[in-house]
């Protein structure tokens, strides 16, 4: 173990690796400062630059790009009002009401400062808990591996925002789009209808563009969002930094709370600065001036949000399951990158696994030390405006998708799934289960046909698939009802007092 | 009258169910190993979209019976969603420019059609100054021949 750390952080010292994760880093910051463009969109970018990468600066660049967005999105959330992405929406609350009293450089410094911190927790939780894994992960097999693939399906529908039966159908909507191709183990090409695009299957990259990149695009052409001008970010950043010293408690607890609410598969993102800022406001003393400007309202939910992407990796990196879109992408990336998901991770290729723990840790460092001393000139670009952007980006996806596998057939496809991610997007469908789906469909098929050849349908018999599936069935069943007896519940004293 | 975002949910609902039932037929032609996950995955689908189309269907009775809140609930008491049509023109106008722009990559590559794309793009929709929209094609321009050293990207 001590070996494998070791040679991941000698792997991190290249002038390579560095240009990359710098890259990364930049990007990630750009694109977060940018309302309307998601994370998810610049991961989608990302993407194709990993074709001719090896895998450590590959790494380096991507996680670069991942621990920087939950930063960088504070900057239209505390100078405009707007969520840079969904993750920084509760600081909106605090940071925009200290932005119109003029402190907006305390409310930066404050969330620079506590998100490094977060970050940095995050990656340490992420390491202790790949280090207390190994054994477990171990003692696997692939019956086991097959229900817990399930299971991440099944949990990435039902916790994601928004409908539940949605949510389901767009997971398996992903698990059918990677059917397309030749199946593995057995000579047959599905669902290709004698297009020769289609034999190789759909790549994550075509289908990451295509669900979130295109939609987006369209978005920022139709909405027209006007420019939002605001005061230039100037003193006051340190003021913010020995605030978040201060309440030092608060951000452990938070940065906890995040951490634990990442690793659980579908809930992280749209919810944990909410939680976050909930639990700030009912255990910090004086709380009345939560949502007028108080600093602790930045402090609490940009910690959290930070330390997410640390514990998203935990199921990400430890079994192969991605919790949210962005780490979606990650897997489809380190698969581009020669790495296999699941239980080699901790085993063969432990060195690359925890090279992006290593990576987390210095690209939130880097991160927080860029916005401290470019945080005005990176203020500026909120005031982009997004038709503007959105034809070069349009070009740059169309040469993103064509690197997938250089065939027209790939922009062809990422422009039907675009119009397809729109629908979605217009009719508020999740369409991160589908590409959650998407990613692990070919592992449930490779762990479903090792267990069939090894077991035939014996393995249905395993104590542990037995719970497994009992899991499955409490949370298709269990969640649903319970959220639906909860509305029922909720709704009885409204109707009665809209009757009195 | 039913409003457009209801019928909307409801068509592409009905869509696909059409599109996972012509699925998990397709999946039972396939050799048996090839076929579990595809079949799980489509009767699944299925299953679920079935459902959704019950239920908006529900939600439509409903609606024209006075029900006029089952527009902005789901289920769970879930998102609002308001289509206008200048919306739908819209975004039926700007598919129409990605086709342009994927025809005009068919026929010159995408070294000459992105760059000029963009360049017409922001002039004829955005308004932009010519100066502005010419020296973004250009941008874009050595943009991908950056790409094209560096990272070794190809344009089609």
């Amino acid at each position: 173990m001590l070996e494998a750390a070791l040679s991941a952080l000698v792997h991190l010292w290249s002038i390579e690796l560095w240009f990359y994760m710098l890259l990364g880093i930049v990007g990630g910051l750009i694109i977060g400062v940018i309302p309307g463009l998601g994370g998810v969109v610049g991961m989608a970018l990302y993407l194709p630059f990993l074709f001719s990468m090896d895998p450590y600066t590959g790494i380096g660049m991507l996680v670069g790009y991942i621990a920087v967005g939950q930063t960088s999105d504070t900057f239209p959330a505390v100078l405009i009002g707007v969520p840079g992405s969904a993750g920084s929406q509760a600081t909106i609350l605090d940071g925009y009401a200290l932005a119109r009293k003029g402190e907006a450089a305390r409310a930066l410094g404050a969330s620079f400062s506590s998100s490094l911190l977060g970050g940095v927790f995050g990656a340490a939780v992420l390491l202790l808990v790949i280090v207390a894994a190994r054994p477990f992960i171990h003692a696997l097999k692939s019956p086991d591996l097959f229900m817990f693939t399930m299971l991440g399906i099944a949990a990435v529908g039902v916790l994601v925002r928004g409908d539940y039966l949605l949510g389901l159908t767009s997971a398996l909507f992903g698990v059918m789009l990677a059917t397309v191709g030749g199946a593995p183990a057995v000579p047959e090409y599905r669902f290709a209808f004698g297009e020769l695009y289609l034999y190789d299957g759909l790549h994550i990259v075509v289908v990451a563009l295509g669900l979130f990149a295109v939609p987006e695009a369209l978005e920022l052409l139709i909405k027209r969002t006007p420019i939002s001008r605001h005061g230039r970010v100037k003193g006051g950043l340190w003021k913010g930094f020995k605030e978040t010293l201060d309440h030092k408690f608060l951000v452990w607890r938070s940065s906890l709370l995040g951490t634990i609410v990442g690793a659980i598969p579908g809930l992280g993102a749209s919810v944990v600065d909410w939680i976050a800022y909930a639990v700030a406001l009912r255990t910090v003393k004086d709380s009345e001036g939560f949502g007028q400007g108080d600093i602790r309202g930045v402090i609490a939910p940009e910690s959290a949000n930070n330390a997410k992407e640390g514990g998203t990796l935990i199921p990400t990196l430890v079994l192969g399951i991605p919790g949210s879109a962005t780490a979606a992408m990650l897997l489809g990336g380190l698969i581009i990158l020669g790495i296999n998901p699941g239980p080699e991770m901790l085993d063969q290729q432990l060195d690359m696994t925890l090279t992006v723990v290593w990576a987390l840790v210095i690209a939130n460092v880097i991160a927080c030390v860029v916005c401290f001393s470019l945080s005005d000139p990176i203020s500026r670009l909120t005031n982009v405006r997004g038709e503007f952007l959105a034809p070069v980006l349009i070009v740059i996806f169309f040469a993103a998708a064509y690197q997938s596998s250089q065939h027209l057939g790939d922009i062809i496809a990422m422009l039907g799934i675009g119009v397809f991610g729109y629908v979605m997007r217009l009719l508020a469908w999740p369409r991160a289960p589908l590409i959650i789906g998407f990613v692990l469909a070919p592992g449930l098929e490779r762990y479903l046909h090792l267990s069939m050849s090894v077991y035939d349908f014996k393995w249905m018999e395993f104590l542990s698939v037995r719970i497994t599936g009992l899991f499955i069935l409490l949370i298709l069943i269990g969640l649903p009802a319970a959220r639906l007896l909860g509305i029922a519940r909720n709704r009885r004293p409204h109707s009665r007092g809209s009757s009195s | 009258m039913i409003p457009s975002e209801m019928l909307l949910r409801l068509v592409v609902c009905a869509i696909l169910l059409v599109g996972a039932v012509f699925y998990t037929i397709e999946a039972l032609s396939f050799e048996l190993e090839a076929r579990y996950v595809p079949l799980l995955a489509g009767a699944g689908a299925t299953l679920l979209l079935t459902l959704v189309v019950i239920r908006e269907v529900v939600r439509i009775v409903d609606y024209s019976m006075g029900e006029r809140r089952a527009l902005t609930q789901t289920l769970e008491g879930g998102s609002e969603v308001k289509i206008s049509s200048a919306m739908a023109i819209a975004s039926i106008k700007y598919i129409g420019w990605m086709l342009l722009l994927l025809v005009f990559v068919w026929q010159a590559g995408l070294l000459v059609a992105g760059p000029i794309f963009a360049g017409v793009f922001l002039r004829v929709d955005s308004r932009v100054s010519l100066r502005i929209s010419v020296s973004v094609g250009l941008g874009l321009l050595g943009l991908f021949l950056f790409l094209g050293e560096v990272v070794d990207f190809r344009f089609p």
